[in-house]
């Protein structure tokens, strides 16, 4: 763990600690160093004081060519154990006498050199002249002294009562620390608890304790005056966001929200409705994962590849209006047009955060207006039909008109009339579409062809009803069996009545089941109606022209 | 053997450890011969020349020895001078507690009016007891070679012990003649007494 790191109780103890060895370190650096100073002042004092005793005692010997008396003199120093080296030089600078006496002459400088005492390294050696009162030099004594044993003697002691003093201050100064390290961080650390209390339990109403006047008693005010705004903004701030809840989720607009990365973080009560979700966990997922629940198909019915689903596209930047999709589940039978419209939304340095989508389910106002549509060209149909009609006198060719403009524009995929004979209660076809007519064949059901009337939806339909048969294989009779094998499902048959009377049937049919829509069924109904009248009037003209031919030919 | 010029050429060196010649002495001494001698003085006398003259750093003299400060410190020597040129130039400019040396010679013991160190001629011999009894009450540092010189109660003899010249003193007679003998230069002599020696 690095110091940084640490915690601030220990920070401050090692600080404290640090600081009282760095003090100490120093103040012993210096009295060290004084105390050196005057360690080597000392000895060369000490051993130029023991130079002028010695040069004092070796004047009469020097003056009177004793060398025995100077060697005696010389040998008292073995009394200081740390001289090394002694020796005295005559007036001439010849080596005189010396100490120890069996050193070699070439142990000592071959001549006196200057008067005073230098330091070479831990030796101490110097020249000191021999003088009797104030007359001329008699010679020069030379002094070595070995302080490396005493100064190593000294330095060790020096370091040992550091050292001894050290360890005594620090075992003093710890408790010392540890005590006194208290004021500074227990305020801190009553902050740090209170802020981790604060933020474990999201609790801001908490407040910090203050114990001084001092920095951190401000720090503590400020800080607890800041938890207090926190707190005020966290309140408005939530019921803010609850009114938002509130609205977004009970907006009949589905709303989702998503992050960057296109993970759906939300989604209203609305959206999650929309899309058959029943919690938010569902909803949950990335956008490629929707995938595989959904299918997202245009308008004309081309299917989009994700890349191209509302949510890719904002994501990419596009703000999207009202782009409408048809939208399929793949595991069920559920088929919705949704409108989509959406945005980035940005921070207010302008950086997309999120995307939101909003979602419509415009699938009723879609069914609607298709079905106005097929309303309204419906209404036109009838209106060309019967125009179509009113032309023609001759029923064969209304049958065909009519038929025609059924195959063209309803459409369907077979289309006939029939004329019914109530005596032999026989329906002969009398008319086959023009595209039908290969199936006509197929089916046998050529013009003229006779179909029974069996216990199937045709008796009924002679008898003045409607007819619808969404699934034909469902039924068993031989006439809906027959059309079946042609590969027709659906199957309505419209009675063409005159003064309440059937006298045919219109049969409209499509290869696919259940493909007639109630209004279809409607129209069929109302166009046969057209047709009937029609029918009759024409039968009421073709008779109106018999008797006129037979009153001019009688 | 050191030689007068030597001394001339180096001042310092006024003692001679031994007498063995140092050859370029020798040399400068044979090419140089500058002084002129009379006689030729024994070695061992150049030697005794400078002792002579370092008497005068360990003897304290009485007061009235010296009349004013300015008074200068005198070497006698009574009788034949063996020391040649050898005492001239070991005191020559030299000076001892601020006074100067002068060298004086006599030849009878009457002739001696101020002097401090006498040195004593072997040509005294025979009038010694006389001579010693004369300077008796003066202030005088009596030195000789003389054989039994401080058993006889003269104060300083020199004697030749193995080649080196050492020193027999008489203290009592010293202190009778009212000089004072540096603790020091008792160290490296012989202390007799008048009548042993």
């Amino acid at each position: 763990m690095s110091f940084k790191d640490a915690p601030i109780q220990r920070k401050l103890m090692l600080i404290l600690l640090l600081t009282s060895i760095a003090v100490m370190l120093a103040m012993r650096a210096a009295f060290f160093a004084y105390e050196f100073l005057m360690f080597r002042q000392a000895t060369v004092r000490q051993l130029s004081t023991l130079g002028a005793i010695i040069a004092d005692n070796s004047t009469a010997a020097l003056a009177f060519q004793n060398q025995d008396d100077a060697q005696e003199i010389l040998a008292a120093l073995k009394a200081e154990r740390h001289i090394v080296a002694a020796c005295v030089y005559d007036q001439e600078g010849r080596l005189f006498s010396r100490y120890p006496a069996d050193l070699p002459a070439d142990a000592f400088p071959g001549a006196p050199g200057s008067d005073g005492y230098r330091f070479e390294r831990s030796q101490l050696a110097g020249f000191q002249p021999v003088i009797q009162g104030g007359n001329s030099r008699l010679g020069t004594v030379y002094l070595k002294f070995d302080a490396g044993a005493i100064i190593y003697e000294w330095l060790g002691g020096s370091f040992s009562i550091a050292l001894g003093v050290m360890v005594f201050i620090l075992l003093a100064a710890y408790p010392l620390a540890k005590v006194l390290q208290h004021q500074i961080s227990q305020p801190i650390l009553a902050l740090a608890e209170t802020a981790k209390a604060i933020s474990d339990r999201q609790d801001y109403s908490v407040r910090a304790t203050k114990r001084g006047d001092d920095e951190l008693g401000l720090l503590t005010d400020a800080f607890n005056h800041m938890l207090t705004q926190i707190h005020a903004q966290n309140v408005v701030l939530k019921e803010s966001e609850a009114r938002l809840q509130t609205v977004v989720e009970n907006l009949v607009e589905g709303i989702a929200v998503s992050d960057l990365d296109g993970h759906v973080l939300h989604f209203n009560r609305a959206a999650l409705d929309l899309h058959g979700f029943a919690s938010l966990e569902e909803c949950r997922r990335h956008l490629t994962k929707f995938a595989d629940l959904f299918e997202l198909a245009g308008m004309d019915g081309t299917v989009w590849p994700v890349d191209q689903w509302p949510l890719a596209r904002i994501l990419r930047g596009e703000p999207l209006r009202h782009l409408e999709a048809r939208i399929r589940r793949t595991d069920a039978d559920w088929e919705r047009v949704f409108s989509y419209g959406g945005t980035l939304v940005r921070d207010a340095s302008g950086r997309p955060i999120m995307a939101i989508v909003t979602i419509t389910d415009i699938t009723e106002r879609k069914q609607s207006e298709a079905k106005l549509q097929a309303q309204l060209s419906r209404l036109d149909l009838l209106h060309r039909i019967t125009r179509a009609i009113s032309e023609r006198q001759d029923l064969p060719s209304i049958f065909q008109v009519i038929i025609r403009s059924l195959e063209d524009n309803l459409p369907i995929d077979f289309g006939c009339v029939c004329l019914y004979d109530p005596v032999s209660q026989i329906l002969t076809v009398n008319r086959v579409g023009v595209k039908s007519g290969a199936l006509a064949m197929e089916l046998a059901m050529t013009e003229q062809a006779h179909i029974a009337i069996d216990q199937n939806g045709l008796s009924r339909c002679v008898n003045g009803e409607l007819v619808y048969e969404p699934d034909l294989s469902e039924v068993p009779f031989p006439f809906a069996q027959r059309l079946t094998r042609g590969g027709l499902r659906s199957l309505v048959a419209a009675p063409l009545v005159v003064e309440s009377k059937v006298f045919g049937v219109l049969v409209a049919a499509r290869r696919e089941g259940h493909s007639f829509s109630s209004p279809d069924c409607e129209f069929l109904r109302q166009l046969s109606e057209q047709v009937a009248l029609a029918a009759h009037q024409a039968q009421l003209y073709g008779s109106l022209q018999q008797a006129y031919d037979e009153l001019r030919q009688s | 053997m050191a030689a007068p010029n030597t001394l001339a050429y180096r001042r310092a060196s006024r003692v001679s450890r031994t007498w063995s010649a140092a050859p370029m002495a020798m040399l400068l001494f044979l090419l140089g011969l500058k002084s002129a001698a009379p006689a030729a003085p024994a070695p061992e006398y150049q030697l005794k020349a400078v002792f002579l003259f370092n008497f005068a750093q360990f003897v304290e003299w009485p007061q009235e020895a010296f009349p004013d400060a300015q008074t200068p410190l005198t070497i006698g020597v009574l009788g034949e001078d063996p020391f040649g040129a050898y005492l001239d130039s070991t005191v020559r400019g030299e000076t001892v507690n601020g006074r100067s040396l002068v060298v004086q010679h006599f030849l009878r013991v009457d002739e001696i009016t101020t002097c401090h160190i006498l040195f004593i001629s072997r040509s005294e011999a025979n009038r010694l007891e006389q001579i010693l009894s004369a300077l008796k009450s003066r202030s005088i540092l009596t030195v000789s070679d003389l054989s039994r010189f401080a058993g006889r109660g003269g104060m300083v003899r020199f004697l030749t012990d193995r080649n080196k010249i050492r020193l027999r003193i008489n203290v009592a007679a010293a202190k009778a003649a009212n000089l004072t003998i540096s603790s020091k230069l008792l160290r490296p002599a012989e202390i007799v007494t008048t009548g042993k020696d």
